[in-house]
This record gives structure tokens, sequence and C-alpha cells, in this order.
């Protein structure tokens, strides 16, 4: 099964200018086109289509290295991300300016301290629907929407995240970043759904071996684009 | 120097009268010390109040029909007696047995299973549960901005008017926190005002012997997750802890729970299936009647004589302390409905 469908999420702009902040502005596109969510968008040869009703992530420890050592660590807390029905988000994350970096780390998830820290505000409140309530611990990753193919329409929820021992599962992201310019990266969510994991567990609720896996595959479908 | 000693004195005195010093958690000498860190946010006395007029308010729930107090009540040690699994909205039934609530302040987890791993994200569990209260906390917020009695409380508690969810929370737990018990006649002995009956006496030896090395002195439970022999219910289809922690050495376990105040919070076990204490004993004593993966303490029964339980009975009902149960800090609070 072929996929072509990118989703694209990175544009991170810097600038030394206190009046012009640094920060990631957020674009969804498919082909090199804005796309609303809530539209089926054919994602491969065979129609295999699909539709995004939400997605949300956090965005968090972001360091700035320099020949892999860190340079500077983002004193900020968690952000949250988020895409939901029709909107094209612009999303801002604010980056610290006038450094040199060779490369920009950062984790798709939150550090299991936040979720053994009690009730917390801000993108880390818990009424943003990234906190479980049947248990303790933030979701790290929501993807909810549905998928087509031969086998027929089927509805996705992807609600990924652990903060215990093995299964924690936040992810570490690195790119080659010189600390001047946009950063671009994109999901290819075409490529995520390539992975037999997703494919078989449409429906993750929990922390588990397969959230793993899946959590995983969603930041191995993050891809620096070409300016 | 003596008007700077005055001053500072009815300073403290005012602040008091207003609600907004730190309010302190007070235990016994013989209690370990808080799990709970009681300095890393303030707790004030505003900020109980508004945790308590949360607990009591049905405001909490989808439909505005159930509130904490509904499954936890004051005069029964904050558990649901004679209901043996929670009750909720539209008269939905959950799937285990409402807790007794004391002494939180010493606990690491909460819930039957310990899914919950602090008391300020406790309250988003049964709040959110569509058995329990089918409330969204988002929503429970925007109805608790559009009150203006809880635009007040809130004011009152943190010192301005924006209503979060973190806010409702803290107070919630504050009130929580400060439910306390150890006023019982076991505590009275341990402070040597007063002296067990001969039987009671007995007993106490049989339950520091059999029942002690779970339900540890003085808070009456070691905190852990126990398999006590039960056999899965067929219909609750309840495995307990294994849910949580993914490790199957924790399957049918469940918390240990306090034995203070066991007088009043029958039924009893998780899924509250057990009614009475004889037949709790009567369990631990039956060895046939225990699941295949039952603590090793258990498993082979406990070696209880009918007289040994009547005496371990006498003892548990020490542990009874009725000036809790009637605490007017505790209760409905008339004055802010």
């Amino acid at each position: 099964m072929r996929f072509f469908f990118l989703l694209i999420f990175g544009f991170i702009s810097f600038n030394s200018e206190a009046e012009n902040k640094h920060h990631i502005v957020f674009h969804l596109q498919h082909l090199n086109l804005d796309i609303p969510l809530a539209q089926m968008i054919h994602v491969s040869n065979s129609n295999d289509s699909l539709r995004v009703d939400r997605l949300k992530f956090y965005v968090s420890n972001i360091e700035y290295l320099v020949n892999d050592s860190v340079s500077i660590k983002s004193n900020k807390g968690p952000q949250l991300l988020t895409w939901q029905k029709t909107d094209v988000q612009n999303a801002k994350i604010e980056l610290l300016d006038s450094l040199q970096y060779t490369s920009i780390r950062f984790r798709i998830g939150i550090d299991s301290i936040y979720s053994v820290s009690g009730a917390l505000d801000g993108d880390l409140d818990p009424s943003n629907g990234m906190y479980w309530t049947w248990q303790s611990g933030y979701i790290n990753v929501k993807l909810e929407g549905f998928y087509s193919a031969l086998q027929g329409l089927h509805a996705f929820e992807f609600h990924l995240g652990a903060y215990r021992f093995p299964y924690a599962g936040s992810q570490t992201l690195v790119f080659p970043f010189n600390g001047t310019g946009d950063l671009h990266l994109c999901i290819d969510l075409g490529q995520f759904f390539k992975t037999q994991t997703v494919i078989k567990n449409p429906k993750i609720m929990s922390p588990g071996q397969n959230a793993l896996e899946i959590s995983n595959a969603f930041s191995h479908s993050i891809y620096l684009m070409n300016p | 120097m003596k008007i700077k000693l005055l001053v500072l004195f009815v300073s403290f005195l005012l602040l008091s009268f207003i609600g907004i010093v730190k309010k302190e958690l007070l235990w016994p000498s013989y209690f370990p010390k808080p799990i709970y860190d009681l300095t890393f946010k303030s707790n004030t006395q505003n900020q109980i109040n508004l945790g308590r007029a949360l607990f009591y308010d049905p405001i909490l729930s989808e439909d505005n029909s159930i509130s904490c107090a509904s499954c936890h009540n004051v005069y029964t040690a904050f558990a649901h007696t004679d209901h043996a699994l929670s009750h909720g909205i539209y008269d939905r039934i959950g799937k285990r047995n409402a807790p007794a609530l004391f002494n939180l302040a010493w606990q690491k987890s909460f819930m039957w299973d310990g899914a919950i791993n602090h008391i300020e994200v406790q309250a988003l569990a049964p709040i959110s549960h569509p058995s329990e209260m089918n409330e969204e906390i988002g929503h429970l917020v925007e109805k608790l901005r559009a009150n203006a009695a809880y635009q007040s409380k809130f004011s009152l508690a943190f010192g301005d008017t924006a209503i979060s969810s973190s806010k409702t929370l803290q107070a919630l737990a504050q009130f929580l926190l400060h439910i306390v018990t150890w006023n019982s006649k076991y505590d009275s002995v341990q402070r040597g005002e007063r002296s067990f009956t001969t039987q009671e006496n007995k007993g106490y030896q049989l339950f520091q012997k059999h029942c002690n090395s779970c339900h540890l002195e003085p808070l009456f439970t070691n905190h852990l997750f126990k398999n006590n022999g039960l056999l899965v219910d067929s219909n609750l289809k309840d495995f307990g802890r294994v849910v949580v922690s993914l490790n199957p050495s924790d399957s049918f376990s469940f918390k240990v729970p306090s034995l203070r105040n066991i007088e009043y919070t029958y039924p009893y076990m998780h899924d509250g299936r057990i009614k009475t204490l004889s037949e709790v004993l009567n369990h631990y004593t039956h060895a046939k009647g225990m699941n295949s993966k039952a603590d090793l303490l258990l498993k082979k029964g406990l070696p209880l004589s009918s007289k040994d339980k009547v005496d371990i009975i006498a003892f548990l009902l020490t542990l009874s302390d009725r000036s809790f149960l009637f605490n007017p800090n505790y209760n409905y609070p008339k004055n802010n409905f």
C-alpha cells in the first residue's frame, strides 16, 4: 500500500529582534496544498483515503545543540499543538534566539514528572483533553479520524501516552538546524499507516506495548523537509 | 518591641479569621509523616471551604444530580454503606465499591487499583466516569464560572476571580487531605488514656499476628496491592491492579484498605460483595474459596477459631471514631448553599 499523504507541521522561523519573536508555525499540507481537516484525502494509488478529525500532541524539552552537545535548554514547559475539526491552525512556539546551533532536539510528548505532579495549568490543564481520567498521566499524542481502504471504512483513535517504565511513550527527535532561517518538518501519515501495529490496532486508548510501538511510528513519520 | 509583637499577633488573628493563613494538618505522634507534601502548595481554610462546597455540590455531575457526597457519606466514614457498587447519574451502577475517605494525605495512590497517582487529579476519575458523574472537567469549569457564589468562593480561596480546573481540583484535594481520623478507642489506648478490655486485647494480639502485615498499624493499611483470594466476579470481570501496572503478577490485586471505621463502611471488598465482618473473616479462613493466585499469607487460610474471629471483631470495633463521623468541619456546609 502506498501513500502520498503528507501532513506538514513544522515551520520554524527565527529572528533575533524582540518585536519579531521566534516561533513555530504549524501548517497542514497535502501535496503542497493547504488542506482542511474533516475531509477524506486520497493517500494511495488504490484509492485508500484518510480523514483526520483531531490531531494533538505535546512538544517539550526543546534543546539547542552545538556539535551534539547541549548549548542551551528551553525553560518552557510542554506546549500543546492542536488541529481540530475544520481548522487549519497556526500555532506558535517561541524559541530562543541570538545563539548559533548545529541541531535542535525536542520531545514529542512530555516528561513523566508532569504526570505525577497533580493538577496543572496552561497547556497541561486537564480540560485540554490530554489527561487520562481513569488513570493518571498525560496523553502525548491524540490522533483521531477515519481510514478508508479495500476492507472498508474504519475509525481510528490513537491516544498515545504513558509515564511508567517500560512503556513511557514520549519520543525524542533531533534535526540539523543552524539557528537561523526556518526549520520545516512534516508528518507523513501515509508512512504512519504503513506500520503493521497501526493497521492492526486502530483503537489504542491505554498504555502498553502497542501504544509504545505506535508512538514510535508517529515520531518516525516526522521528516525534515527541504526548504 | 511589644507593639510589634502585638501587631503581628493581631495580624495573624485577622488573617486566620478571613481564612488565608496556611492550614496545618495535624496528626498524632505515632503516625508516620504524610506522603503528600503539604508544604508544596498553599492550603488555606478558604481553599478547604471551597473544596468542601464542591464536594457536596451536584454541580460536579453532568445533570447536576450527583455529588461526591452521594457515594461518600460523612456519617459512615465517607463510605457508601449498604451499597455494594457506586451509584452514578441516571441510576447507573459502577463496578467497584465506593471506598471510605480519610487519612488520604498518607496515601501514595488512589482508587482500588491505584490508577491515580496524586490526590489533586483523583477527582477527575469520578467526575468523568460515565457511570458516575459523566461530566467533562472543562464543562464543569464553565458551570462554576457562571455561578456567582463560586466566583466569590474562588476569589476568597485563591485571591483572584479566575476559575480553572486546576484550582477546582486543588480545592477538592485540600478538603480531602484534611479529612483525618485518629480519635478511636485504639488511638486513646495508644496515647495511654484508656485500656482495651480483655476481649479487645485478645483480638488485638490475634490481629497483630495474622492481619497486621497488610493492615499495618497505625493507619491499618500498608498501601500495597494484594490478591486477597476473592474469585473474579463473572459479570464485573474486574482484574484489578494489573490493568494499571500491566504486570501479570498484579492480577486480581486490589489496594489493601484501611480498617479504621470498618464498623461503618460495609459492605466490604472492592466490589462490596461481603456484607459483614464475620463473613470477611470466614473468607480469610476458608482456603478452598480462594482463587489460585491468592497472596501466600492467605492461600492456606488463616488459622482462626470461631472465638478468635469474635475477639478480632471486638478489636476492630475499637477502630471506630465517632468524633470523626460527626466532625462539624466535614459535614454538609449549610452556610455555603
